[in-house]
């Protein structure tokens, strides 16, 4: 690597517990100062999983200065092999550094409080349907909607901040196009996916350092993963689909000998979800706290936060800066206070107190997964989808016989998925089933320069694994008293199942 | 049921594409809510570029876990006035005038009415959008383009 290339990106070096120290460029020591990226300080990594694993206290700044440690560390080895000009490498440590710059505060949890008023917002029905299970579950269980997830607040974070975008302006750098890399769309930018590839796949800069990191703040092993030798490994390689003539596609791929590294490092990943991100204390107390801020957030009438369409108005304004994990405790705690709801009441000293929900039922099994075409023997535990039919259909039933309020009970379901695609997907094949799956999954390249998916190689153990999904739930009751019976409410479930 | 489900669930039934079991049916889900979403109606998919088009990974999800709830599941809901006439637009499309004067399958067709819409949003105007899909779909004739934008004079007025 030439002189030139190392000097630019070591204009700085940070100092960094995970990798030690970090070189910045010029540009990205003034976009480290904006206000935008210092907002990022004062939200919390891990949300409430620091409520379980109490190191976890780490902040959206510093896995933003680790993404684009990784992100260097890719380009380093495309720079080096020639497949990636200087612009770009400084195009993709910027899309990484900018990355979380729109996150808003509690790490994901008020994503999908925002996705939920977006959705009620834009609701296609003439009145609310009735509900038929309660506030809680329906948070906890509510699929994000992408158009209004961090990744777009950021994307226009980095048009509308003058200091950002004047920034990337005096440097010839397309602040649109970087947006693009952050919301991740395929396809953009001269038919390259190598760009959102390395911003979005399973195999990415993001992913790479929350596993790195978080599971070092944590405090667990899973995440000890040859991440030097993987990246040593990556290859730009031009590729054609079977049905798509008239486009050949840039995309990363992987020697084929750097095989085992990756595999280990899907299974930390899937380890480390399961273990850490989805343990089912964290995901009771997440599901409080998006029932809380959904609550307030909806009894607003001005605020600049009430919707995201007036979040992305406030960029440029002192009100965005303060937009912290901080601020959102403060408001939570006057509106609590103010509050003559017994619920509120009850989340906010669920929250505030650290009072532990009590877990009704933890229920986890390995699943087929829908889309996969492997042989159809059941291995499914038919309780497991029967508790989960029940909870969602007599919700209301289980709360009167409990006599417990319906609004204290909640379940949630989560899904860990080793890889995305099917074990049967071919890249050769690959039609609307895997449309994203170009992006997403990881490609390996032989010898011979063949390129193949990882999770179809049946010399891989993921192959062996992708048509199969972790599934689990978790029923929950809140009550800061912790006066309710747990055995009671079990029972009641439980003879409904049989 | 969850209130997502509910959403995706009714538009799926109004539109008459409860249905995944093949690459035709899974392609005009994919265009008949992005060509819906164009009309306004916020359903908060992204949609990228792919093989087929415009596609929303997302909705790829969701259906695949709403279409086997059942659509009687989706049955005792009302729409807001003015999103049917949208659905009611998107659905029209395929017995419309322009259509009748090109030999296309639905999927073709709403496959074309979609990657023109798309490429006209992102490039702005007609003839950068008719480039486009000329460069990227060739398997359209240009009497195929004229006629999806002929249909889509009226579905966006």
């Amino acid at each position: 690597m030439n002189n030139n290339y190392y000097h630019i990106f070591n204009y700085k070096t940070i100092n960094d517990s995970v990798y030690g120290n970090i070189g910045l460029s010029k540009i990205e020591v003034e976009l480290l100062d904006t206000r935008a990226m210092q907002r990022l300080r004062r939200i919390r990594q891990m949300g409430f999983s620091s409520y379980v694993f109490p190191d976890g206290e780490h902040s959206r700044f510093a896995h933003s200065l680790g993404v684009l440690y990784i992100m260097g560390r890719f380009c380093d080895v495309l720079y080096r092999n020639n497949e990636i000009s200087l612009e770009d490498v400084q195009l993709l440590r910027i899309a990484a550094l900018l990355h979380d710059v729109g996150h808003y505060p509690f790490s994901h949890l008020c994503e999908t409080v925002y996705s939920y008023i977006d959705a009620k917002n834009n609701s296609i029905l003439e009145n609310e349907p009735f509900r038929t299970i309660s506030l809680l579950s329906d948070l906890s269980n509510h699929i994000k909607r992408k158009t209004v997830d961090h990744e777009h607040l950021g994307a226009n974070v980095i048009i509308y901040d003058k200091q950002i975008n004047d920034i990337l302006k005096a440097n010839n750098i397309d602040a649109e196009l970087v947006g693009k890399i952050i919301t991740g769309e395929i396809g953009v930018h001269n038919n390259s996916i190598v760009y959102v590839q390395l911003m979005h796949s399973s195999l990415d800069a993001d992913r790479m350092d929350y596993l790195l990191r978080d599971s070092s703040q944590a405090g667990v092993v899973f995440g000890s993963v040859d991440f030097n030798y993987i990246i040593n490994n990556i290859k730009k390689v031009k590729y054609q689909l079977n049905n798509d003539n008239n486009n050949q596609y840039e995309i990363i791929a992987i020697n084929s000998k750097a095989q085992h590294a990756v595999e280990h490092f899907l299974m930390a990943r899937y380890f480390h979800y399961s273990q850490t991100v989805l343990h089912k204390t964290s995901l009771a107390f997440e599901a409080v706290a998006k029932t809380l801020l959904y609550k307030m957030i909806s009894e607003e009438k001005d605020e600049f936060y009430i919707s995201f369409d007036n979040l992305v108005k406030s960029i440029g304004s002192d009100k965005f800066y303060h937009f912290t994990d901080d601020f959102m405790w403060t408001k939570l705690k006057a509106y609590a206070k103010k509050s003559e709801d017994k619920l509120v009441k009850i989340l906010w000293r669920t929250l505030a107190e650290r009072k532990k929900p009590i877990i009704i039922l933890y229920e986890k099994d390995i699943v087929l997964k829908r889309k996969s075409k492997a042989e159809k023997q059941s291995i499914n535990d038919p309780d497991f989808f029967l508790l989960k039919w029940i909870l969602e259909r007599h919700h209301k039933e289980i709360s009167e016989k409990c006599g417990i309020d319906m609004e204290q009970i909640g379940f949630c379901t989560s899904t860990v998925n080793i890889e995305s695609l099917p074990s049967f997907m071919k890249i050769e094949e690959c039609n609307d089933l895997g449309e994203e799956s170009l992006r997403d999954a990881i490609k390996l390249i032989n010898k011979e320069n063949k390129v193949s998916f990882l999770a179809s190689d049946t010399t891989s153990l993921i192959n062996k694994m992708v048509d199969y999904s972790a599934v689990s739930l978790v029923v929950f009751v809140v009550d800061p008293d912790q006066k309710i019976e747990k055995g009671k409410i079990k029972d009641v479930i439980l003879s409904m199942i049989k | 049921m969850r209130s997502d489900l509910i959403t995706i669930g009714v538009i799926l039934k109004e539109l008459n594409c409860f249905n995944l079991d093949s690459l035709s049916n899974r392609i005009i889900l994919q265009k008949k809510v992005f060509l819906l979403q164009n009309l306004g109606v916020n359903l908060g998919y992204q949609y990228s570029w792919y093989v087929h088009g415009p596609y929303s990974t997302e909705l790829t999800a969701m259906a695949y876990e709403c279409i086997p709830l059942g659509e009687e599941q989706f049955t005792n809901y009302n729409i807001k006035e003015n999103i049917k006439e949208r659905i009611k637009k998107v659905n029209d499309l395929e017995k419309c005038e322009a259509r009748k004067k090109v030999k296309l399958d639905n999927s073709a067709w709403y496959e074309l009415l979609a990657s023109y819409l798309y490429w006209k949003k992102q490039l702005g105007t007609q003839d950068k959008a008719v480039e486009m899909v000329q460069i990227t779909k060739p398997q359209f004739s240009d009497t195929d383009i004229e006629a999806a934008i002929q249909a889509l004079v009226d579905f966006e007025r």
